[in-house]
């Protein structure tokens, strides 16, 4: 009598009700494994995460040019109506600023003249690289945006990332072609910030809220609301001066932060390319 | 017959869910207080997981998670973890909604998602050691539960004419 040969159905059938039974089980387990790898560290996740951001960006890209076109031609239609009023305002912020521009000019001078008088030596200038904001996390739990600056363009982990003239982030992941920025709301966010009224130091951190709170300000600090806060340079990661917001009272004997930038309308950036001698900066 | 039709009703599912997680990727607007988007995927997840789960594999279920993570900047793998807490949880309640009242799925979709936002908050400050605000989610949450009928309407007509 002749062996039955074992058909390929007959192997198959017990594994594939064996993964039937435990194909939930069995991935939330490797995501699990997966979460603590990432939080590890691990070089290969990392270099995973890098290139689906890469392949992830091209569409995103294109995803954003569309949108920002919708909401180009919304806002234009909502402007037009109010164009008189708008050219009035505009005419006199432009007063006020002519103004502040002659104060200004008159103090850089002064200025000047007092470092030559204590030989000052001033650091080096920053370069910037622009571009925009290709992706939000509309996360609750995040606040990180992907922009299409990259390893190729000169992106760096630590990098200070500005909108306008405000800190937004810093670069925390470069893939070749696009960065992902945590933001300085976000609950991983700590940025050491000094009071520019009072030269006081302190930690300012995020909350996933759009005010940020600051942490260890000296016992005795004069800080009061609407104090101007900027960066600190402390930790040698981002260059000191760099403005971030204005002081508002939180509860009790706390003090938040409001972001100089209006989230709302995030669109180009510009990454500071800039380095201290020695600085350390996480790889 | 195999036509093109049978292919785009067999993706369907995957597809919805798909072009949801892109969407919430794309930064239509960043302001966290004034719009918060309802988690549409979690409802679309849910939705499928009831009415066709033999057309979304729990594969896909994971990958997709993983697509999310990615995107938004969570722990790789979290995201993942509660999609397919989400989708296995429907799956094993869907007897409880087939055939009942639509209140019975809102309420059920009530109980669930309010318990995968809960994990992912507690989930994300067990990493991080710190807690986050709880205003945000909890919005992100009630408006997700009042938007449910209007995304299930949708839906249930894209489910009749190209599905099924």
């Amino acid at each position: 009598m002749s062996r039955r040969p074992i058909l390929f159905s007959e192997v198959a059938k017990p594994l594939r009700n064996l993964w039937q039974k435990f194909a939930i089980g069995g991935l939330v387990g490797v995501s699990f494994f997966l979460m603590i790898s990432d939080q590890a560290g691990v070089a290969t996740i990392k270099q995973v995460k890098s290139s689906v951001l890469d392949i992830m960006g091209i569409f995103l890209e294109l995803g954003t040019q569309s949108t920002s076109i919708i909401r180009d031609n919304l806002d234009t239609l909502k402007q037009i109506s109010n164009l008189k009023n708008e050219l009035d305002r505009l005419k006199k912020e432009n007063q006020l600023l002519s103004d502040w521009k002659h104060k200004a000019g008159a103090l850089a001078t002064q200025n000047a003249a007092l470092r030559n008088l204590h030989n000052f030596i001033p650091l080096a200038p920053a370069g910037s690289i622009s571009g925009r904001v290709i992706a939000s996390s509309g996360g609750v739990f995040s606040k990180s945006v992907l922009i299409n600056i990259g390893k190729i363009n000169g992106a760096k982990t630590g990098q200070a990332v500005m909108s306008g003239v405000a800190l937004i982030g810093v670069v925390v992941q470069t893939g070749n072609n696009y960065s992902r920025v945590l933001l300085i709301t976000d609950l991983n966010s700590q940025v050491p910030v000094r009071i520019q009224n009072t030269g006081d130091p302190g930690i300012m951190m995020g909350d996933n809220s759009k005010m940020t709170k600051l942490f260890f300000l000296p016992q005795n600090s004069a800080i009061s609301e609407g104090d101007i806060v900027v960066t600190s340079g402390g930790g040698g990661v981002l260059p000191p001066d760099l403005p971030i917001g204005i002081v508002r009272r939180g509860s009790g004997a706390l003090f938040k932060v409001e972001p100089f930038e209006d989230w709302s309308d995030l669109g180009y950036i510009r990454i500071l390319n800039y380095k201290f001698d020695g600085a350390i900066l996480t790889k | 017959m195999h036509n093109i039709f049978d292919i785009v009703r067999l993706i369907v599912p995957v597809l919805t869910i798909t072009v949801l997680v892109i969407a919430s990727f794309l930064p239509f607007n960043i302001s966290q207080e004034v719009v918060i988007f309802p988690s549409l995927t979690i409802i679309a997840i849910f939705y499928w997981a009831i009415y066709r789960p033999d057309l979304v594999p729990p594969v896909f279920i994971f990958l997709i998670g993983l697509l999310k993570d990615i995107g938004t900047g969570t722990p790789v793998g979290l995201m993942a973890s509660v999609f397919l807490i989400i989708y296995s949880v429907s799956f094993g309640q869907r007897r409880f909604f087939i055939g009942k009242t639509f209140y019975y799925t809102w309420f059920g979709f009530a109980v669930i998602s309010g318990a995968s936002l809960f994990i992912i908050w507690v989930m994300s400050a067990l990493f991080l050691g710190r807690v986050g605000v709880l205003m945000i989610p909890l919005m992100q949450y009630f408006l997700s539960v009042v938007i449910f009928p209007v995304v299930i309407w949708f839906f249930v007509r894209l489910q009749r004419h190209l599905v099924d």
